[in-house]
């Protein structure tokens, strides 16, 4: 295992939800409360000394820069802030960021944060909102919306593979029920096959409960360059691998439309930057925007030939229990998706699993964590690989 | 050079037209100046068949606000030639109505709005 980029010493996540009442800026005071209260230096505070913010949409309060505002709101008043936005990666984005300003040598302590408030606004306009992501003169003017785009992926995953409703039914029922040990998430409900199967079809062939939720929340942690962690945590988790690319923003230029290469690029970045191989992780975050999505992953993170992700979750292969844990948070399909807030939630959970600390979603001796982020239809990928010290 | 302004007012003339570069014979479609294989800006346009194959498709029931008078609909990846692709709306009320592999027809209708964008709306019609 290669030396550390960053390790990362607090991490805080609001509770997802509809979270009526409660801005942005109020959704992430949560999440940073939460952050500096692990922090066995009381005042980490002062130490910080950059700070990242990932926010995706400027529709759903109205507001745009962002960054000085919620950095004002946590009490900070002469910080360089700077804001990403990378669609659903955006707190990935965020996290890069930080990295290179550590890793940069220019700091020593950096806060990573994102946030989404969604719930202000009708699904219609959510739905609108996010399929900005999406290519305007081609994808967005031919109506279609994200589940639209995805269910593109999924129609052809199913002709060309035999991938199954079935199957991918089972990454919801998978989801939710790890979303039940984990009381930030925003849905605790467990659900069957045949519930999904028989909810209301959102984008033939995605129903209802094939898509993510239009979540609240904010999440953000803390790092620091690995040298001077354990001054903040006796119990430090260092980040060891980092990838990122891009690709065409639209589907229709994709070669092989349900394939979503740019994950396995940044996948084999992260864990070559790492060291190790993907059989070493021991607990992963992926991007399950919609069901497909997790299905596609398995085959791009390599823990599945193609056209075999469906299999692995018949298998029983990714529950909590299984040889490879995916999602033991709920997922953005059950703990929520909060766009902005997303990927750094992804690293949150980490957080607790590699410190042991996740509860009853606990992968038993986890050492070495994976979170897989991706913006839009996978044209942003962040790939980010975690290990405790223990 | 080569803008997607131009290519919508040539599609509402109803011509569909990719550009192709002069260098290795790529066809970008949407059209673009810098050609995503091999990065000349050598390139011309390139006319392309209003007919296709649907790739792949899905049927949207709940639609983007500016789309909702029209739900539902489907949206099919269309393969015109090789690599090549483009993408239509179909009225259709189920998606058991087409599949992988149908032959359809690009018709353009052309849109009255008087802010931008003024592109036309791109449907499909199956060929029999």
């Amino acid at each position: 295992m290669n030396k550390p980029l960053a390790s990362i010493v607090a991490a805080g996540c609001s509770k997802f939800g509809k979270r009526t009442g409660i801005m942005a800026r109020e959704l992430l005071v949560e999440a940073f409360l939460e952050a500096i209260s692990r922090s066995k230096d009381p005042d980490i505070r002062r130490k910080i000394k950059v700070g990242f913010f990932g926010n995706f949409s400027e529709m759903y309060e109205h507001q745009s820069h962002v960054a000085p505002l919620l950095a004002d709101w946590l009490g900070f008043h002469d910080l360089p802030v700077i804001r990403t936005e990378d669609a659903c990666a955006s707190g990935s984005a965020a996290l890069r960021s930080a990295i290179f300003a550590i890793k940069s040598g220019l700091y020593d302590v950096a806060l990573v944060a994102g946030v989404e408030k969604m719930n202000n606004r009708k699904t219609n306009e959510v739905l609108e909102g996010l399929a900005m992501a999406s290519d305007f003169a081609i994808e967005q003017w031919s109506g279609l919306t994200f589940a639209g785009i995805f269910a593109l992926m999924a129609t052809w995953h199913m002709h060309k593979y035999g991938t199954t409703e079935t199957q991918m039914a089972l990454v919801a029922v998978k989801n939710h029920k790890n979303a039940t040990m984990n009381p930030k998430a925003h849905m605790q409900k467990i659900i069957t096959v045949e519930d999904v199967l028989k909810s209301k079809v959102v984008a033939w062939p995605l129903k209802l409960y094939d898509c993510s939720l239009i979540t609240d929340g904010a999440a953000c942690v803390i790092i620091t360059k690995p040298e001077i962690a354990e001054n903040f945590t006796d119990n430090p988790v260092d980040i060891i691998g980092s990838g990122s690319c891009s690709d065409h923003e639209s589907l229709i230029e994709r070669e092989e439309i349900s394939e979503i290469k740019g994950i396995g690029k940044a996948t084999k970045e992260a864990l070559e930057m790492a060291g190790i191989k993907i059989r070493n992780v021991d607990v992963a975050e992926l991007h399950d925007c919609f069901t497909i999505a997790e299905i596609i992953e398995y085959e791009e993170i390599g823990i599945a030939e193609k056209g075999y992700g469906g299999k692995l979750l018949e298998e029983g292969a990714t529950n909590l229990d299984g040889w490879f844990p995916v999602n033991p948070s709920g997922g953005l399909k059950a703990k929520g998706h909060p766009v902005g807030a997303t990927g750094v939630a992804q690293i949150y959970e980490l957080f607790l699993q590699l410190r042991g600390e996740a509860g009853q979603r606990q992968v038993k001796g986890a050492k070495v964590g994976l979170a897989q982020n991706m913006g839009g239809s996978g044209s942003t990928h962040f790939v980010h690989v975690l290990s405790n010290r223990i | 050079m080569v803008t997607i302004e131009e290519f919508y007012e040539r599609l509402k003339e109803g011509e569909l037209y990719g550009a192709k570069c002069k260098r290795c014979g790529n066809i970008s479609l949407p059209p673009r100046e810098i050609c995503p294989k091999c990065f000349s800006t050598e390139n011309e346009w390139y006319k392309l068949p209003k007919v296709g194959e649907i790739e792949s498709y899905t049927f949207i029931t709940v639609a983007p606000k500016n789309f909702e008078s029209e739900a539902p609909y489907a949206v099919c990846i269309v393969k015109i030639i090789d690599s090549v692709k483009f993408i239509g709306r179909m009225k259709i009320d189920d998606p058991k109505e087409i599949k992988i592999g149908d032959k359809v027809e690009f018709v353009i209708e052309k849109n009255g709005s008087e802010t931008w964008p003024s592109w036309p709306k791109i449907y499909l019609k199956k060929l029999s």
